[in-house]
Order: C-alpha cells, then structure tokens, then sequence
C-alpha cells in the first residue's frame, strides 16, 4: 500500500512570517522614533486615554522581530543561531527587570529609572502581561534555533500559543470594553499597538515553523485537516462578532446585559452544534467510504487466490498429464534400465505434483506446513515401492515450519531421491526410513534422512548417479551443506542456511 | 564455422542451469561456465569473456539478470545476450529492453531457437 507523501504548505506560507516580523520591526521602529523620538502621542498610545507603548517594549519588539525574520531568512545558519540566542538573553532580561521593578519599587519598571519623558507623561510602565509575554517570546525564539521544521515542537507550541492567547484577549479587551480590560491588573497598561504586536509575533512563531505546532493540523493534507480548515475560521471569528454585536445592541438599548447573555449562550450552542453535526457528518461519510475502499480490496484479493489455486490446480494436472506421458512411452519400452529410468522420472514429476497439490490447500498460498508435505512425499514413495510389502516403515518428523515454494519443490525432489535410494537398496529384510526436518535455533534447517538397514545405500550408485546429481545440485541451489554417515545404515544430514528457510531468495 | 562459439550461463535453478548446459553441448556450443548469483556471474564473465550469454532475469540476491546485463555491455557491449525468462509480462519485458538485449527466449526453451539465437542452422 502507498503512503500518501505529506504534502508541501503552498509557497504562500513562507513569506507570511517574513511580513508579519518585519511589521513587528517597524512598529517598533515606529515608536521608538516618532513616539518617543519626536514626541508624538499618538505614536505612543494611538488614542490619548489608552495606555502607551514605553520604550523598552517597543525596543524588544524590534530586537525580536528582527533576531526572528534574520532566523527565517537564514534558516539553520550559524549567524541565524547567535542572534536568536542573544537576542532571547537581552529580551528575557528586559522583561525580568521590569517584572522585578513591578515587584520591587513602586516605580513602574526599567523605563521610569530611564526615561524621564515616561515619568512626565504619566505612563505607567510596562504591563506585567507585556513582560510576560516577552518572556515566552524568549523562549520560542530558543527553539526556533532548532533547524530542520519537520518536527513537533511543545515547547514552542506552548510558548507561542499562550503568548497569542494572551494578546489576543489584549486586543479584544480593547474592541469591547477598555475600561473594563484595565480592571484587569495584568493587562491594564497593555498598549492597544502592543498587544497587536504581540498577536503579529506569536502568529508569525507559530508559521515559522509549520510543522512544529497545532498549526500542521490546519495545513496538512488529510480530510481532517480539510474539514478544520473549513471550520477554523467559523469558531475563530463567529464568537468576537457575535459578541461585539450583543454588545452593541445592549448599549443601543435594543436588550438589556443579562438578555444579551442567554442570546450569546443560545447562539453559540446552536453554532457549536453545527459544527459538531457536520463534523460527524463528514467523518461518517469518510469512514463509509473506507469500508467500501476495503471491501472491493477484500473481493480482490479473494479473486486473486482464486486465481492463484486455479494456476495451480492446472500445473499439476499438467504435471498428471506428463506422468501418463511417461506412463505411455514407459509401457512400451522392453529394457529394465530403461523402465527404471522411466520410474525415476515419474516419481520425480508427482513429487513436483504434490507441491502444487498442497500449495492450493494451504490458507497463505505461497507457503505450507512441512510435516503434511514430507507425509504425504513419503507416504506416496513408500506405497509406490510396496515397502509394506517388504516390512519397510517410512517415518517422518517435522518440527512446525512453514516452507516457502521454492524451498519446498528442491526439499522435495531432494527428499524424494534420498528415500528412494534408501527403499531401492537398504533393506533387504525390512527395517524403517527416518526422514526429519528440524530447525536449529539459528534459524538453519536441518534435514536429515536416515535408514536402519545395511548400510547398501551409501555406496549404492543409482542407474548413471541422476539421483546424486540431482541431489548434489539442488544443495548446491540451496547454499546447503550435505554430509552422509553410514555405520549401521545410511544416515545423509542437510544443513539448510536461514535466509532459504524464511522465503524466496528472489527480489 | 570457424571455431566453437562460447557461452556463460546464468541462471539460479538448478535443473534448468543442467538442462541449457546439455543442450549447448548438444549444438557443439562451448560451455565456459554457469553461474546462480549476480556477482558469480560477472567475476566469470570478466574472466572468461564469452561471446554469447544466456542470462536468466530472476536470480539469487539482490540485483537480477538485467543489472547483471548492464554491466557487462558497461565494458564489452559486443557481448551478445540471450535473455530467458519465464515470465513474459510486459514489465518484465520492458525492463529487459531497457539494456537493448540480443535475444529474448520465454521459458520453456524450444531448443531450435537457441539453435537459431546462436546462429546455428
């Protein structure tokens, strides 16, 4: 099955961080210069009973929006590398102090020690969300020292989505209600253009780098992340609207506070309901899809092992075939050799036979179990050369292994040569043929065929060696070693390697 | 005929291995040697630098009979190739023309077009 390749962001993407940190640098600018600068008040607060942007603030803002775009830009680079780590130390150590003072003294932080303008202007200090969120800002420009954007990153996610969080309540404590934003100790001296900033630089962090975050959620490529994209900006955006109109309605009179709060409650469960419905919807649909995607795959592969017994159904009823090919041109043969060569052909063809015969059983189809296999070999051989007859037993041990096809049709046509050997000369007043299939615990398989006899088929030489040459060559296509005893009978012991055991050696 | 011809066969199974070598002895072909795996078969073909090669396409390991091909015509593209295969898909096919083959004989080999691959008449 493939995989589907992860998908590259659209190019767009890339340059968004770039733009947002370069605003973040001009704003900065922008108020160090004309706010503090030249003395422009609206540079500094935007409207004259907001809070102001003091220099220090304004100052981080250009330090970090820059060290970020220069990281973007020159991503990895070891130039990139320092200016994130000293710009972090200076901004993490802006922030400290000033959250230090805010504990300390009552002045309002390191721009009252600093700037007189600050003290005269009765600006109070930095907020400590502001410090805050220089912090945090510290610590994803930390992490975007990492190279490489095709990681999940919590700690940058968490600093990152936090700082956003943060200045985002900023700035709709500002679209709503600023008085009611300034109750609130930790935002009261957020400038408006600050927490903008902030909303820039966090959402900038956050798209530097795509795959760090909840970000690749919202970009990737997969029907979850369709439909979240579909949805994200409904959640994202309907809350705000719906509740600035409320606020506007309760302040035209239209209703009272309390009624704007059962409106706001209502209607944002009727939207979350919506989303969650055509959310199921769509995932229902996906998952319907998928089961009809693995039923045909199912049907499929069925009609595939169907194919597959067919094919061997028919090699070995092609193989019956040439065994009374055999059997015809054997009949009319006169010489005793020359039957006996017909004899060892035939054996040989139904062993082939017998490999197909149990290939069509087995539930995997490329692989059958040993000991049903070696049986049935045996079984066959034994009955085909009366060996009840002559009170000869043919016994055969596997240990439980799986031989693969191509093992399998050489471990025949091997073991079927080695008993009939054993059968043809061993016993002259009956006895037992072994045959034993084993596996070490290395892996290697160890097949060893073994008679009690006389010891005659070790030194027997069948009609012009076929056998041994048939024998010798498929150990040497199975990489195996062959060695043969023969005290009281005729002990031949093949050592199989593991890789011919475990499966097709061919690609 | 001037002199024997000369042929390395590679081919992994056995029985079959014999069966191209009793029938190159047959057509007076000179055997000069078989090989199962793609590195044997290019340390015998650079050693005894045949004229014709019967080259199976699935072999032991790794590599198969057509990267097997691509180096040896890499260093002597006059060698002549015969490729055997038992499978006459068209990716297997067309991945055997990708090294520009001499012949292309289907399993099972009828012996009079190995006759007629070696110019034999």
């Amino acid at each position: 099955m493939v995989t589907p390749e992860r998908s590259d962001p659209p190019r767009v993407l890339r340059t968004v961080p770039l733009w947002l940190f370069g605003s973040v640098v001009l704003l900065g600018l922008f108020v160090l210069i004309a706010g503090w600068g030249l003395g422009a008040d609206v540079a500094r607060r935007i409207v004259p009973r907001y809070a102001a942007m003091v220099p220090s603030t304004a100052f981080s803002f250009v330090l970090t929006g820059g060290a970020a775009f220069y990281a973007v830009k020159r991503d990895g680079s070891r130039a990139a590398r320092r200016a994130l780590l000293i710009v972090a130390i200076a901004v993490a150590a802006i922030a400290a102090t000033n959250i230090g003072a805010l504990l300390l003294t009552t002045a309002t932080g390191l721009d009252a020690l600093l700037h007189s303008d600050t003290r005269s202007s009765g600006v109070a200090g930095t907020a400590s969300a502001t410090a805050l969120c220089f912090l945090l800002a510290s610590g994803a420009l930390l992490r975007l020292r990492r190279a490489g954007a095709r990681t999940s990153d919590l700690p940058l996610t968490a600093f990152a989505t936090v700082g956003l969080v943060l200045s985002l309540t900023a700035a709709t404590g500002y679209a709503f209600d600023t008085d009611a934003l300034y109750e609130v100790s930790i935002f009261t001296a957020m400038a408006l253009h600050t927490a903008l900033g902030f909303a820039m630089l966090f959402s900038g962090l956050l798209l530097a780098k795509l795959q760090a975050s909840w970000v690749r959620l919202l970009i990737g490529p997969g029907t979850g992340s369709a439909g979240a994209r579909r949805l994200f900006p409904v959640i994202v955006a309907l809350p705000f609207v719906l509740c600035l109109a409320t606020l506007w309605l309760t302040r035209n009179g239209v209703f009272g506070p309390n009624f704007r709060l059962s409106v706001l409650a209502i209607v944002m469960t009727v939207v979350l309901a919506v989303a969650v419905l055509s959310n199921a919807a769509r995932e229902n649909l996906a998952e319907a899809r998928q089961d009809a995607l693995t039923r045909n795959l199912q049907v499929t592969i069925g009609e595939r092992d169907l194919l597959l017994r067919e094919v061997y159904h028919r090699v070995k009823n092609n193989l019956q075939q040439i065994n009374g090919l055999l059997a015809i041109e054997a009949a009319g043969v006169d010489s005793e050799d020359a039957r006996r060569a017909f004899d060892a052909t035939s054996r040989r063809v139904q062993a082939l036979g017998t490999v197909h015969r149990l290939l069509i059983a087995s539930p995997s189809l490329t692989e059958f179990r040993a000991e049903p296999f070696l049986d049935e070999l045996c079984q066959n051989l034994a009955s085909g050369q009366d060996a009840a007859g002559r009170g000869v037993t043919v016994e055969v041990e596997a240990a439980e292994v799986p031989l693969p096809i191509d093992l399998s049709i050489a471990l025949g046509l091997i073991v079927n040569e080695l008993v009939t050997n054993a059968l043809a000369h061993a016993f002259p007043d009956g006895g037992t043929v072994t045959v034993r299939l084993t596996r070490t615990r290395e892996g290697e398989g160890i097949l060893t065929v073994e008679d009690d006899g006389t010891g005659g088929a070790a030194n027997a030489k069948e009609a012009a060696g076929t056998g041994t040459l048939i024998v010798d060559g498929l150990v040497r296509q199975l990489e195996a070693s062959l060695t043969t005893s023969g005290e009281d009978g005729t002990r031949t012991r093949i050592v199989i390697p593991k890789g011919m055991m475990e499966g097709s050696p061919h690609v | 005929m001037s002199e024997a011809k000369t042929v390395v066969i590679v081919e992994d199974e056995f029985l079959i291995a014999n069966y191209l070598d009793g029938l190159c002895k047959q057509m007076s072909v000179e055997v000069l040697g078989l090989a199962a795996k793609a590195d044997e078969a290019l340390s015998l073909i650079s050693e005894t630098k045949p004229q014709y090669i019967l080259m199976d396409v699935r072999l032991q390991g790794r590599r198969d009979g057509v990267d097997v091909s691509n180096a040896v015509h890499a260093e002597r593209p006059e060698t002549r190739i015969v490729f055997i295969t038992g499978s006459n898909e068209p990716p297997t096919l067309d991945r055997i023309n990708t090294d520009d083959p001499f012949r292309v004989l289907i399993k099972p080999i009828n012996p009079s077009e190995l006759r007629e691959a070696f110019g034999l008449d």
